[in-house]
């Protein structure tokens, strides 16, 4: 069947704002292309990445007296779907690697600028979220 | 992967299918399919009915990643070794149904660990045949006895299903397929019971398009009725069967006798909550039952299946003995608990001098018992751990008629009596697990029930005792604990 290589890739997302009402930006990519929303229509193999941007390093995470943060700017991943199937908690903590500038973050807490690239590189949907799924 | 139970060489069209979805570990057949084969006949569709479930449990044994498939269906986690058995697996599946052109494809779901392969198997009929409609049910679908069904729901969203149907399925997927979908227990919480004469006049199971090759065991199940005679504290089984539904004695001894004219099985199990809840109707089949062994010594039947205690009357001897005339092998019984008090509290009401005297009976008429446990009543302690240890001690002479399932600490699920009684049994619950709760008057916790199923299994087994591999869910019960920081 040609069409278990097409589904819809979704990110579900969660933003944490300032209380100037400041939000952080994030983008979705699908081929170089930016998407409308946070869900595509994708023909495997493919390539998506979330571009999180537009964070002020210095001004945007505001910390109390006892020096913990009582605001920040930040975007969360809650979900990953692909063609409804969701990908689940030990992706969203193990596999989600978020590239800074600097370094490389295992974690759905996005809270700096950067980017998670998803690299849809099988051939069908099946076996696309089982290798997502795999355990090692 | 060719599919044997699917095959359809001749190009033959059905208007339904009704299969089992995988994973069930049964050494029988799974029912659903064949209870329903009847009655959508009945109506005047075709139908092929198979335990599509059956063929598969018997691949994953002799699979060298029979450990990671079993993951899959559980968890719905893959392994590189399996990953592509099991796409070809769904793919030949959902070619396979789909082969027979079907209107309608029916899933049954019997238990939570069916729920991945449903949703590949739906997910792959919808993307090959987005028209084919397909319902699911089944006690797999449900999370728990009453409520919603969050997976059915999500199921329905997504559009890898069309409807759920629930309770007592057979009026309501006749009526499905008639198109009124507006029927209770489609898509709905609520849900027809059927009344004792709809029950008897049921069409009986037809096994015609099962392979019989592929059990273990030769053995068919067998339903007599639904729901319980008892109001136990703890049961959401009647939570959601709020009657007791039965069949007579007469019928249920007419179906055997046809199944084992049309397939030669002797052996049933009955797959009801209880055997002996309508103890008329229960003489009625044992003493037909009996005759017709004492006739027939070669093709004699045998029989299974849960079993209630009552306590002891004048009559019971010659019940146990006819009851072994009939055929009766094992019997799984709901004791619960070892001490009086506490299975009184429950709601079941028999002494302790009653399950000797049938422990007794049972040991002399050579029919084995299966004893069910509920450890961690509501007000239990120690001191009642420490009796049933002393029972266990005391009753070491009728271990070798016993296998005893400790089974899993005490849930409390919605709906059910002691669910809707927690403020004044003391009872707090601590999270959204049922068995998330504590009770401060008695110091009862999750982790110190979990620890009694350890102490009563570790000292059954050090008595001679056969416990139950695996019964336990202690385990899992503590790990979902700590997941949620219960």
């Amino acid at each position: 069947m040609s069409n278990l290589n097409q589904g819809r890739f979704e990110l579900k997302l969660k933003f944490g704002q300032l209380s100037s009402g400041k939000l952080i930006s994030a983008n979705l990519f699908h081929e170089d292309h930016l998407c409308t929303g946070y869900a595509v229509d994708i023909t495997l193999p493919t390539k998506i990445t979330l571009v999180v941007h537009g964070k002020d390093m210095n001004n945007d995470t505001k910390l109390d007296d006892q020096g913990n943060i009582a605001e920040d700017l930040y975007v969360r991943i809650m979900g990953v779907y692909l063609d409804g199937f969701n990908l689940g908690e030990e992706f969203l903590y193990k596999k989600i690697k978020f590239i800074t500038d600097s370094e490389v973050l295992t974690t759905p807490y996005l809270g700096f600028n950067g980017r998670v690239e998803f690299d849809l590189d099988r051939p069908t949907v099946f076996d696309q979220v089982m290798a997502w799924k795999n355990v090692a | 992967m060719h599919i044997e139970c699917l095959s359809n060489p001749d190009g033959k069209q059905v208007d339904v299918i009704v299969t089992t979805v995988p994973w069930t570990d049964s050494s029988i057949p799974l029912m659903a399919p064949a209870v329903l084969k009847p009655i959508v006949e009945h109506i005047g569709l075709t139908c092929l009915a198979v335990d599509f479930n059956a063929e598969i449990y018997n691949a994953t044994q002799t699979h060298p990643g029979k450990h990671h498939l079993t993951n899959f269906f559980f968890h719905g986690v893959g392994h590189l070794t399996v990953n592509d058995w099991l796409k070809d697996m769904f793919e030949s599946a959902a070619y396979g149904m789909l082969s027979w052109k079907p209107k309608f494809i029916a899933l049954s779901l019997f238990s939570y660990a069916s729920k991945t392969s449903c949703e590949w198997l739906c997910y792959y009929i919808k993307k090959i045949s987005p028209d084919t409609k397909i319902i699911i049910g089944g006690a797999g679908c449900l999370e728990q006895f009453t409520g919603p069904s969050t997976f059915a729901d999500d199921m329905i969203r997504r559009g890898l299903v069309d409807h759920h149907v629930r309770g007592d399925g057979e009026h309501t997927f006749q009526q499905l397929l008639l198109g009124n979908t507006s029927y209770p227990g489609i898509d709905s919480v609520t849900w027809k019971i059927l009344t004792n004469e709809e029950l008897d006049q049921l069409p009986y199971p037809d096994y015609t398009d099962y392979d019989f090759g592929q059990y273990s065991k030769k053995m068919m199940g067998i339903q007599g009725s639904r729901g319980c005679v008892r109001t136990c504290t703890f049961c959401d089984y009647i939570a959601n069967w709020e009657k007791f539904q039965w069949r007579t004695g007469a019928s249920i001894f007419k179906e055997m006798k046809l199944q084992f004219d049309k397939f030669g099985i002797r052996s049933f199990k009955f797959q009801d909550a209880l055997t002996n809840g309508n103890l008329k109707e229960f003489n009625n089949l044992i003493r037909l039952l009996a005759e017709y062994n004492q006739l027939n010594p070669r093709e004699s039947f045998n029989w299974g299946g849960y079993y209630i205690f009552r306590n002891q009357s004048a009559n019971d001897k010659e019940m146990w003995d006819i009851m072994a005339q009939s055929g009766a092998e094992f019997l799984s019984v709901g004791i619960e608990n070892l001490n009086e008090d506490i299975r009184y509290a429950m709601g079941k009401k028999f002494t302790n001098e009653s399950i000797t005297f049938h422990l007794e009976q049972a040991r002399r008429c050579g029919i084995k018992l299966d004893l069910l446990f509920l450890v961690g009543y509501i007000n239990e302690t120690q001191q009642h751990i420490d009796n049933a240890k002393t029972w266990l001690d005391q009753h070491v002479r009728y271990q070798d008629n016993l296998l005893i399932t400790w089974g899993g600490t005490l849930g409390i699920f919605p709906n059910t009596w002691l669910d809707k009684n927690k403020d004044r049994s003391g009872v707090i619950m601590i999270g959204n697990l049922p068995n998330a709760w504590i009770n401060p008057d008695v110091g009862s916790t999750p982790v110190l029930r979990a620890k009694w199923v350890q102490e009563l299994t570790e000292h059954s087994l050090q008595l001679g005792y056969d416990v139950k591999p695996d019964s336990l869910d202690t385990h899992w019960v503590l790990e979902q604990m700590i997941k949620t920081n219960v």
